[in-house]
């Protein structure tokens, strides 16, 4: 199954041959072998290092409001990006909303991952009564449109990062806990597991140790596509002025902002939508990476 | 047949009440009423006294059913806004957000058949990866940002279409294409793929050899077969359609149910929000109840759990 498209469709010399002219160093070969996924690394590698040094590489505090330079467009002298409706640099606060975005994508993977995984693990290898009720409450939770909830408790609960994080992971677990699930039925019956039960294993330690190791590879997959839908959910909820606290720029907030100048200054509210694209759309071919040559069994989701 | 169905409709029925619960938890628990009621410099007595009028210093269960028993007859209390009942108000607004959700899978189905269809039948051509990157823009563009960018090129730019309201179906295009750009991707990746697997079977092979026409392979032996599952998908689609029209909603002041709920949100209408989105929730789970059950008729190899 690895690299099936890339065969098919460009053959690369070492693949039609068999046989490489020149042996070429191994990460060289890889990324040869693997080019369709190095614009997603590109882009995802890009995004983790503006996040992380967002603070070193901002040429202007993202806060610091100077109505005299007020949208600027972009091209401007000392504004690269240009700058909002408050004279604040576009480029500092698209740098500070990356951070955000990455907060929130990956927090909310792994609460809702862990919460689901934990679920799924317990659910599946107890099964019973425990797991038909933990599998009814995940019905419960599939019949309720994930954004939906999401806004209901912004709404109840006020705005903030931590909140969104959480709103936004409440309603993931069930994906995670049903892959789970499924895996361990099915891993439980396996000799190896027997034995290591014959062994004299804690049912903990056989959970943990023998049985999730072997579940990972689908619940990365879902994992890396939560991450972009986390993302684009913050997006969204800051857009509506329910997510982070208003003041935080964050690329949804920035777009709400530049609402109201489409009129005069178009590129206060591109560059912000620009930039969700590129990272769901890095984060989501990454995904579809990894379901292809990891997971085949996932394939026609 | 019959009774498999009544065991859907009775898991729908136990689905349905443990929304109202989570609606009733997340909304009316958490959420201290009697504060958002009063005006800002009321005191703290004021505040208790509202509450105890209102029945809020009983217990959360008590509360919830009582809720529950006027929701059941569908009284959600007034709107605190309008001072009108809660429901007709959601209710009124229901049809645009079907206008907008029906118009936006059309156009999404109208699309991504043709699309996935020759992606697949030219798998690794040109126009397969055209009609895949397309489904990936499609999937991961933000549905506020592509409307505002339709706005300013459309509305603005070349005064082409109205940019916000209703009035005729001009002002139904930039809201609905908006829309359907998920489902359009993920309907047409799916439409593909499903494609794909039908054209590798052995009948293929053997439509190809007696001399069928490729049109004709693919017109009366693999679409229909490759139907099934993505009338499924569609159904469930039609579901998210109802989170996506939230935020279009506001996009292009669409005076839909997704308006009203966040402009309720806002003002703190509990009443109004709750009955919006129970009622999306219901409208939600209805579908999936009804995708289950069609799914079981097209195919009846399906047995449910």
């Amino acid at each position: 199954m690895m690299g099936m498209d890339d065969l098919m469709t460009s053959p690369s010399p070492n693949a039609t041959t068999g046989r490489p002219l020149r042996r070429r160093p191994a990460w060289v070969r890889w990324m040869v072998r693997n080019r369709t996924i190095l614009p997603a690394l590109l882009i995802i590698g890009l995004l983790v290092f503006f996040a992380l040094f967002s603070k070193m590489l901002s040429p202007y505090d993202p806060l610091t409001t100077n109505l005299p330079e007020k949208l600027k467009p972009p091209m401007s002298e000392g504004h690269f990006l240009g700058t909002d409706g408050l004279g604040r640099d576009m480029i500092a606060r698209l740098l500070f909303g990356a951070r955000i975005s990455l907060i929130v994508g990956l927090g909310a993977v792994f609460i809702s991952g862990g919460i689901g995984v934990l679920v799924g693990l317990v659910s599946g290898y107890f099964s019973g009564k425990v797991d038909a009720l933990l599998m009814r409450l995940g019905d419960i939770q599939l019949g309720f449109p994930s954004f939906l909830m999401a806004i209901s408790i912004m709404a109840a609960w006020g705005t903030g990062l931590e909140k969104v994080i959480l709103a936004i992971s409440i309603s993931g677990w069930v994906t995670y806990a049903r892959v789970t699930r499924a895996q361990v039925l099915s891993l439980r019956e396996k000799e190896y597991v027997e034995a290591a039960r014959a062994a004299g294993n804690s049912n903990l330690r056989i959970m943990f140790s023998h049985i999730l190791p072997n579940t990972m590879a689908p619940i990365i997959v879902i994992a890396t596509f939560q991450v972009a839908l986390s993302i684009m959910a913050e997006a969204s909820l800051s857009f509506l002025g329910l997510g982070v606290t208003p003041q935080t720029p964050t690329w949804g907030s920035m777009l709400a902002e530049g609402r109201d100048y489409m009129r005069t200054a178009w590129w206060v509210a591109t560059f912000p939508g620009l930039a969700i694209l590129f990272t769901v759309m890095g984060v989501n071919m990454l995904g579809d990476w990894m379901r292809d040559h990891w997971d085949p069994r996932l394939r026609k989701r | 047949m019959g009774t498999l169905v009544i065991k859907r409709l009775f898991q729908t029925v136990l689905v349905m009440l443990g929304l109202s619960l989570i609606v009733f938890l997340v909304l009316q628990a958490t959420a201290d009423i009697a504060a958002i009621l009063m005006p800002g410099d009321a005191t703290t007595e004021e505040i208790e006294a509202l509450r105890h009028t209102l029945g809020l210093d009983r217990p959360l269960y008590v509360q919830y059913f009582s809720w529950l028993g006027g929701v059941v007859k569908g009284d959600f209390g007034n709107s605190y806004r309008y001072n009108l009942p809660a429901l007709p108000l959601v209710l009124k607004r229901m049809p645009a957000t079907l206008q907008l959700g029906v118009t936006a899978q059309l156009i999404a189905l109208l699309v991504a058949f043709p699309l996935g269809i020759l992606a697949a039948v030219y798998r690794g051509s040109i126009v397969d990866r055209f009609a895949m990157g397309l489904a990936m823009l499609g999937q991961s563009v933000a549905h506020f940002w592509l409307g505002l960018m339709l706005i300013f090129v459309l509305g603005l730019r070349f005064d082409l279409l109205p940019i916000s309201g209703t009035g005729s179906w001009l002002h139904l295009i930039m809201p609905a294409v908006t829309l359907s750009t998920r489902p359009m991707a993920r309907t047409a990746r799916l439409v593909r793929s499903g494609m794909l697997e039908i054209l590798g079977q052995d009948y293929i092979r053997t439509a190809r050899a007696k001399g069928l026409a490729e049109m004709a392979v693919v017109r009366k032996h693999a679409l229909k077969n490759a139907m099934i599952p993505i009338v499924t998908v569609i159904g469930l689609e039609l579901g998210s359609l109802l989170n996506g029209s939230v935020v279009v909603e506001n996009v292009f002041a669409w005076p839909g149910v997704g308006q009203l709920l966040v402009q309720s949100l806002k003002g703190r209408d509990l009443p109004v929000v709750q009955a919006s989105v129970l009622l999306i929730a219901g409208i939600y789970v209805f579908i999936n109840l009804v995708v289950d059950i069609l799914y079981k008729y097209l195919d009846p190899r399906v047995r449910f759990h």
